[in-house]
Order: C-alpha cells, then structure tokens, then sequence
C-alpha cells in the first residue's frame, strides 16, 4: 500500500498535527497547578506522547469487522493458517509500517515537543514490554468478540463501529488518563477491560500505577476474554460465515 | 410496449457514432521488492495502456449490437464512453447526435446502462423503493412508470422479489431487477455490460426474451456485451468484434463464421471403435464406436470424406453440424493470442 | 431547482426513514449506537472540564458550550453526508462514481442530495443543544437578535467548512484515488477529535495550521471564542463563515478540475461496498 503513493505519509503527519494539539492543552490544564490525580505534567505529556506513538497496539483493529462486513472472512476460512494467526499476522505488519513512519519519527520529535520519552525506571520500561503484550492480547479478544457482536446483530458495521471506537478511546484512557476523570471515577474504570487497552501499559511507563496490580489485573482480562472469545467463536461460527457470505 | 409518449423520435438512422476513437490509460507498474520502496513512492513507473485504438463504427436505430471481444479487449471502456463516464483520448463519440461528456444530464435521461458487476439497487432497500428513487431521480412520469413496472413484473419477473431487500437477493433475481429498473425510464438506447454474467439459464433467457422484445419494437437500439457467445448470437443480429483495442470484425454472426474459419463437425457411427483416419478432417474425440471430427472451410466434402471412412469400416451413419460459435471464437482468440507480441498491454 | 432539491431530499428522507424503522430491534440499536457514540464523543473533555473547572483561559461552561456548538456543527454534516458522501473520496476511489454519472442530473446536485438522511445523529444533535442552552444560561449569555444572526452564521460556517474541508480531501481522490481515501479519512477524524478542544494553548504557528489547512479550529473553537467575547470585536465574528466561503470555493474548484481528469481517466477500480448501504 505505501509503496504506492507518497501521499500516504500525510495520514502520519496529521497523526502528529494531533499529538501536538493535544500536548499543548495539558499544558494549559496543568498550568496553574502542579499535580492532579497523582500526576503531574511531566507524566501526563509523556503519557500522551506514548499513547500517539503506540496509537495501534493500544487499541488493537486486526480487520475482521471489514472482513465479515464484505464476506471475506469466507476466503480467510480457507487459507491453511488460523483465524486469530491470520489478521493478527497482517496487523502486525500493518504497525510496522506505522512504526518505521510515525511512531519512530514521533519519538524522535519527543525533545523538540518538549516531552521527555523515557520510561520511569528501568523496571518501569522492563513491565511495561510486559503490559503491552498483555494490552494487544486483550484488544485482539475485544476485536473478535466485537466481530461475533456484528454477525449475531447483523447490523452494519459503521454503525457499531463509530460508538466502539468513541467508547474504547474514552474508557480505555488514551486521550484522558484514567487518574484526572472527575468523583473518582478512574478508578472503577480501571477495572474494566479497556482499561487494561492503553491505561494500564501507559500508567506503568509513566510510573503512575502500581504495576504488579495493572498486570494481574491485565492477565485476568486476556485469559477471560480469550475464553469466552474462544467460547462465543464457536457458537456463532456459522453464522459468521453466512453474514459475511 | 408502448412508446407513444416518446412520438418525436425518430424511426430510423444512425443513433452511435464512433469516430476513430483512441482511449490511453497510465497504468503504475510498482516493483515488490522491498529495497524498491523508495523507487515506488518517489520515482514511480507507469505503463500507458492503449485501451482502444482508432475505433470507429456506427449502430442504427432499433438494432440489437453484440459487442464482444476477449479479457482487456476494451468492451467496457466503450460502454463507458458511450454511456458519457469518460471522454475519449481521441476522435470522437455522438449518440443520439449528442457528445455523451459535455452534455451528460440531457443524454443519460435517454439511455439506460446495466454493468453485470454493479447494481443501481439501493442494498438496504426493498426493490420496490429502489424503483421509488428512480422515478423521482428521472423524472418519470406516474403513467410510464406503472407501465414499466407491469413490463418488469410480467417479462423478468420482478414481481415476486418485488418488496424484499436488494441485499437478500440472488444474482440471477438482482440482475433482473437491474435490468427492469433500466428500463422505467423507456430509454431510447440500452447498454447492456456483461448483464448476463453469472446468471443461470432461467435467468439468461427472461434476459434474453426482455431484448428481444425491445429489439422487435424497432425502436430501442441494444448493445451489450458478453462472453457468451451463443446467447450473443440468439440476441444480435451485427457483431462488433475488438481485440486488444482495435476493431477486429463488424457484421454478422454468419460472415463471421465465414471470415474466421467455418468450422463444422462431421460425426461419424462405425462398426470400429478405431476411427477412421480421414484427410482433410481433424479428429476430435471417439466414444465408443462414434467419432467426431473437426471440418474446416465450406468446401469439405463430406461424400467423399464418407466415402473414405466407408473403405476402412462400415460405416452406419453421418451427421454433419456447424461448431458452436464459442469455438469459432476460442479459434479467433487463439489466433490472436499467436500474433500479439508478448509484454504489450 | 429548488423545487427538485426539496423533491429529492423529501425522496431521501423517506428512504432514511424506511431503513431505520425496517424492524424495532434495529430501530432500537441504532438510536442507542448514536446516543453512545455522541455522548462517549465529548465524554473526555467534559468530564476533563469538570475536573479542573474548566480548560485554561475557558471556564467549565465556556469549555460545555464549547461542545454543544461543536457537537450541532457536526450534525448538519453528518446528515447530509451518508452514504460516504461526506467521505467521497472513498467512492471515487472505488469507481462508485460512475452510478452518479448515468444520473440524469448534475453531479453537485447528487452529493447535496444523496447522502440526506435527516433521522441519523438526532441524538446528537439534542445533546449538542442542550449543552448550549444550559452552558448559556449558567453564563448569563445575553441572546439578542444580532447575537443569534451572529450564531446561525458561525453554526452554518462551522458546518459548512466542515463539509468543504471533507471535499477537498475526498475530491483529491480524482487524483490519487486509493491514497486520498487513506488520507481523507483521518483528515476528517482529525477535525472530529480536535473540535472539542479549546486550542488556545497552541503555538502561533500550529493555531494557525489548524485555523487554516486543517480548520479543527473553526468546528468550534474559533467561533466559540467570537460568540462569548474572548476574543474582542465583530470581525472575529465573520472569520468562521468567510473561511467557510473560501474553503466551499476552493472544493468547487477542485471538483471542478477533478471531474475534467475524472473524463479522462475513469477509475479502474470498482467495489460496491460503501455504496447505497
């Protein structure tokens, strides 16, 4: 796809156009103050910088909506290679595409946005290769149980799709850290499975969470979805198929 | 079918007029090897693709064209720019004495087009509702709608599917609905784009019977294009052969055959199962103790090729027949597959 | 003209309205997909606002109408732009062009008209209104006829230079059908995320980029300011609506070149996905 056309790298650099957007108006909020829910400016840019670099594996998309929504699943069905194996593969190179063009380019931009990209400690960084496995384990689970939800609604997926992703990224922590929503409410948010997407990996980066915590909590969500996944894979099997025929 | 509230169209003459047209396309050649990468996004290569080459043909009022040609001949290239989707590189394109392009919205109101592949059905929508959209998109009057309604009902059978959604419709019944929404508009000329691809056999003679209808009114011209050879040759009287851009033949099915070889069989029943070997006939295949062959030209004589077979066994019957026209055409494409150069587009 | 316009929106209206209430279960769905989606939406910066009452120099009911003039500035696009009209580079990229072209009708009246589809995002637009009118109420906002002119102009701005913003990306796509659909997409998510945002903490050089190249700014942010007197004198007032009118120009313009090259080259590519459905 990128070899394609030059014009694709312009999707990077609005991805940056926001990150710089974003990264000022913390700035502003933490202006006048100098912590905020055990956070102080430092960590939140660095928090935001990490979520824009890491924009994919937080919120993990491997496909499969659009390939039921357009009956490819059917073609995939017949490749000699497992489902889950199979869009994860391609996601996977997908991210590193995205890695070698944003990602990378964002990370080295970090001192001329002013955001310091290091990890908390070494240990922090050492959890946090942990947490991030445990992040897209969890996102694929999501994704497929999100794709056994489109078949068995049979409903268009643009319309599930706008009100997922407006969900995820609110809930998951990405834009707003957990720890600065207002009557404490990160902290029940916490328990939920998106926060196991982006908020638990990027708090334990930033050294704003208790990181044996998140990652128990984190291991608890993949091994629950990926079983109820697996579970509601086999009851709605067939009729993937036939929605996505 | 009706047409009186179309009087001031005229009978006859010529309703398509290509002129030699050229249509070229540039075509981005991208390399697969990793380390080209570079190479791909800043200094791309292109290849230009001479989709058509100096075309030139006209169609009368009220005839029923076959427009055939193999993969990438240009067939649908040539719809597209009959039907105003695209001008031509050059030369130049009238129907109905307009220039499809410049004045579009005038000249879709009176044709209509069906592509195989694509549907003007609204997916999420009854057929009926999709047959709603068109009479207020055209402007259709109420009269001539629920005449062509009861046309689509009646000949393609519209009727059954007539309030379930587009999406849960099969190939065959959607195409059908394609073909009688096309038509709600009583359209002066028909471009039909492969509308027969995929169908089965019902389904291609409710096709082929609506055509035929049309086509004895004298007063809708028809052209479509298709693979299938013997439907195209059951529906069109004049075919228009293109091959890698270039007319390669315009006339009749018959001269065609004439032209490209008018191959016949000769099936001969022997009390052999070993075929006779016959010169000048090329055998085709045994079963049992019955044998084909394979004539070429219209000056075999088959007296004396029985005749022959008769001194090497007894034979207890002939038959003669003309080949399909597919193979007339698997002959042509063949032909020209060897004189094509390799690497061209 | 105006007649045919009416006609067909009417036409359009209908076949929205038919599609939602084709069975209770989807009716259902679908009004609670848009209420979540519109609500999850605006969801981090207005509890961001209640947090810290407010996002420096807004206060919390300047930042709460902020994203109810945000959230009605989008519904104007949202429901004239279904069917990926809003997004058409995705079907000019994927030769759906071509079912418009057999239209008997001109092009620009079949973008205006075709994606109408008047029942999808009132749910967002109810919330967007509320929030306004409690925001105002709470500020003691003074709605005189001048301000409400002012209002309505910088509203149909805000939309209006939304849609043009989402032309000129889709309509690159006559140029660079399958990068623009890439491209056009997260232009326009961009715009969507940004709008909600007070931008003020931004560097001149970036305020401007997003006030002018990707006109994030101009959603709400801008007009906001003008409306509640951050930013002093009338002619912050006219700067949404006459950036609007210069990016509409600039879309015609391109639509205009893109259908001259659209003649030449077609597309090559065809998928019906996207398309009527």
């Amino acid at each position: 796809m990128l070899g394609e056309n030059p014009l694709f790298l312009l999707t990077y650099l609005l991805r940056l156009l926001r990150l710089a957007a974003l990264l000022a108006v913390w700035r502003a909020v933490f202006a006048a103050r100098g912590q905020a829910g055990g956070l102080d400016v430092e960590q939140v840019l660095t928090y935001t910088l990490l979520a824009g670099i890491l924009a994919e594996p937080l919120n993990c998309r491997t496909g499969l909506d659009r390939s039921l929504w357009e009956g490819a699943i059917v073609t995939r069905m017949l490749q000699p290679i497992g489902l889950v194996a199979s869009f994860v593969s391609e996601m996977a190179g997908r991210w590193v595409v995205g890695f070698a063009f944003c990602s990378l380019p964002m990370l080295l931009l970090a001192p001329w946005l002013g955001v310091d990209p290091w990890p908390a400690s070494g240990a922090a960084a050492a959890w946090f290769g942990l947490s991030l496995a445990l992040a897209v384990v969890v996102g694929v689970a999501l994704d497929f149980l999100y794709g056994a939800a489109i078949a068995v609604l049979k409903t268009d997926i643009w319309m599930l799709d706008g009100m997922r992703s407006a969900v995820a990224l609110l809930l998951s922590g990405a834009v707003v850290p957990l720890a600065l929503m207002p009557w404490g409410m990160g902290r029940w948010m916490q328990w939920l499975p998106f926060g196991a997407l982006a908020s638990a990996p990027l708090q334990i980066y930033t050294g704003a969470g208790d990181a044996p915590t998140l990652l128990a909590l984190q291991a608890f969500w993949a091994t629950a979805l990926c079983l109820f996944g697996r579970r509601v894979w086999r009851v709605t099997r067939e009729r993937m198929v036939s929605y996505g025929g | 079918m009706h047409r009186s509230d179309r009087a001031d169209i005229p009978a006859s003459g010529i309703v398509v007029e290509c002129r030699a047209v050229c249509k070229t396309f540039r075509q981005r050649q991208p390399s697969e090897r990793p380390r080209d990468v570079l190479r791909n996004l800043l200094h791309p290569r292109f290849r230009t693709v001479e989709a058509l080459r100096d075309v030139s043909f006209t169609v009368n009022r009220g005839e029923v064209v076959a427009y055939a040609g193999p993969n990438g001949a240009g067939k649908s290239t040539t719809i597209k720019l009959l039907s105003g989707m695209l001008a031509p590189t050059s030369g130049s394109v009238r129907v109905l004495g307009i220039d499809p392009v410049a004045e579009r919205t005038r000249y879709v109101g009176r044709i209509g087009v069906v592509f195989g592949q694509r549907t003007e059905l609204w997916w999420d929508h009854p057929v009926a509702a999709s047959y709603e959209w068109k009479r207020v998109v055209w402007d259709i009057p109420r009269e001539r709608f629920e005449r062509m309604c009861g046309v689509a009902r009646e000949i393609l059978g519209v009727g059954e599917t007539w309030n379930t959604l587009a999406r849960e419709l099969s190939l065959g019944q959607r195409m059908r609905a394609d073909l009688g929404m096309a038509m709600l508009h009583e359209p002066e000329i028909l471009f039909l784009d492969e509308p027969t691809l995929g169908l089965d056999v019902l389904a291609k003679r409710s096709m082929t019977r609506l055509v035929r209808q049309l086509s004895a009114t004298g007063s809708v011209t028809v052209m479509v294009t298709s693979h299938d050879m013997n439907e195209l040759e059951q529906l069109a009287g004049r075919v228009i052969f293109i091959e890698s851009g270039s007319l390669a033949y315009d006339g009749d099915f018959a001269g065609l055959r004439r032209e490209f070889g008018d191959l016949r069989r000769l099936v001969l029943e022997t009390d052999d199962a070993t075929a006779p070997t016959l010169p000048g006939a090329e055998l085709v295949g045994s079963q049992g103790m019955r044998h084909e062959y394979r004539l070429r030209g219209a000056g075999a004589d088959v007296a004396a090729l029985s005749a022959g077979a008769g001194e090497q066994c007894r034979v207890l019957d002939v038959e003669t027949h003309r080949a399909p026209i597919d193979e007339v055409i698997a002959g042509i494409y063949e032909h020209w597959g060897r004189q094509r150069p390799t690497g061209t587009a | 003209m105006a007649a045919r316009l009416l006609r067909l929106w009417a036409l359009y209206a209908y076949l929205d309205g038919m599609w939602i209430a084709r069975d209770f279960r989807s009716f259902i769905f679908y009004y609670l997909a848009d209420a979540v989606t519109a609500v999850a939406s605006v969801a981090g910066v207005l509890l961001l606002a209640q947090r810290f009452d407010g996002i420096p120099p807004w206060t919390r009911d300047q930042v709460l109408f902020l994203l109810g003039f945000g959230m009605v500035a989008r519904f104007v696009p949202d429901m004239m732009g279904n069917y990926n009209v809003l997004h058409i580079s995705r079907r000019i990229g994927r030769g759906q062009l071509d079912h418009i072209l057999v239209q008997p009708q001109p092009v620009w009246m079949a973008l205006l008209t075709e994606g109408f589809a008047p029942f999808w995002g009132l749910l967002s637009l109810a919330p967007g209104v509320g929030l306004m009118v409690w925001a105002g109420q709470r500020m003691g906002l003074e709605a005189t006829p001048s301000w409400l002119l002012a209002f309505a102009l910088n509203l149909a701005g805000a939309s209006a230079a939304l849609m043009a913003y989402a032309a000129l990306w889709g309509f690159a796509a006559f140029f660079q059908p399958r990068a623009a659909e890439e491209i056009s997409g997260s232009a326009v998510d961009l715009l969507t995320d940004l709008k909600g945002f007070p931008l003020d903490a931004l560097g001149p050089g970036l305020r401007t980029a997003l006030l002018t190249v990707i006109p994030a700014g101009l959603m709400a942010w801008y007009p906001c300011r003008a409306l509640l007197g951050l930013d002093h004198g009338i002619a912050a007032l006219w700067v949404t609506p006459a950036a609007a009118v210069a990016l509409c120009c600039a879309a015609c313009l391109m639509f205009r070149m893109g259908m001259r090259r659209y003649a030449q080259v077609g597309s090559s590519r065809y998928t019906s996905f996207g398309h009527r459905r």
